[in-house]
């Protein structure tokens, strides 16, 4: 293989070879919409040489899952109750909108 | 004081402000809980909310069911919370250092020290689920407001990118860049809470 064309192999590798900034990027934005074609190959490449961003990856999408489960509303299992005071304060507010 | 808006023609929605707090005061309450991460907070969020609504109750087309429109208001009363909050203030760089390497032959991969480390799988157990949880608040306080406000803000998924933006002015690459690096400090902040 020439020189000329080593270069150009090179020079391409270099733009689908991703470092972990912009690896963990590509993960954090394929947690809400999904990537481009170029972007997945680029990814995947990565991912399949990199165990801290491999972790990164799962450790994100726990904390993401978390905050998900955390946004439904079970009303059987609530987080949080208002107390007989909160109510009670809430109830008056309410009360007073009203007769304005 | 019954103040039920009576509508003439049936399958119309109808609201009861005599009910609004034991009907749906602790489903609101829990609501704006799960994503200000504050009681007192949440709390008054419920508060405005039910104010809002009582001056917007003529406006009420009966449309949509009575918790329907009152979360609406609420999420409204949200974003506003976050655009209050998130002013316009640069990030200073002791509140954020990246976990990568700037320079050198290893720039741009993970400073050993700072990579991410295996998490036990314990944490799995729904056991731990409250502990967790406790965790991820306590990491999402210590966000930069702004980046705490993209990050809760999307994560309400109803709200998409460029409504986001909007309410925040940045731009959608500005939003990508703060989210990663909001990403980057919560697992590092989790990681080191849990560990301890």
């Amino acid at each position: 293989m020439s020189k000329k064309k080593k270069n150009l192999i090179m020079k391409g590798m270099d733009k689908i070879i991703l470092d972990c900034d912009h690896a963990t990027y590509l993960i954090t934005k394929s947690e809400y919409e999904s990537l481009n074609c170029i972007q997945k190959i680029q990814l995947k490449l990565h991912l399949s040489s990199c165990k801290f961003c491999k972790m990164f990856a799962e450790q994100n999408k726990f904390i993401s899952q978390s905050l998900n489960d955390f946004k439904k509303i079970d009303m059987d299992h609530l987080h949080i109750r208002l107390t007989e005071e909160q109510q009670t304060k809430l109830k008056k507010t309410i009360e007073s909108e009203i007769k304005k | 004081m019954d103040t039920t808006q009576t509508s003439s023609s049936g399958g119309k929605h109808l609201l009861n402000p005599g009910n609004w707090v034991e009907d749906h005061g602790d489903y609101l309450y829990n609501f704006a809980f799960s994503r200000v991460h504050s009681k007192e907070l949440a709390e008054d969020m419920v508060q405005e909310t039910y104010v809002a609504a009582l001056k917007a109750m003529p406006s009420f087309q009966g449309k949509s069911s009575e918790i329907t429109w009152l979360i609406s208001i609420l999420k409204r009363k949200i974003i506003d919370h976050y655009r209050k909050s998130s002013t316009s203030k640069e990030i200073s760089s002791s509140e954020f250092s990246k976990p990568f390497n700037e320079d050198g032959k290893m720039q741009g991969h993970w400073i050993l020290e700072r990579a991410p480390k295996e998490w036990p799988h314990e944490l799995e157990d729904p056991i731990h689920q409250e502990e967790f949880r406790k965790i991820l608040e306590i990491c999402l306080s210590f966000l930069p407001d702004k980046w705490k406000a993209v990050f809760i803000l999307k994560v309400i998924d109803e709200i998409n990118s460029d409504e986001v933006c909007k309410e925040l002015g940045c731009t959608p690459s500005n939003l990508w860049v703060m989210l990663h690096r909001a990403r980057l400090k919560l697992r590092e902040c989790i990681e080191l809470k849990w560990m301890k």
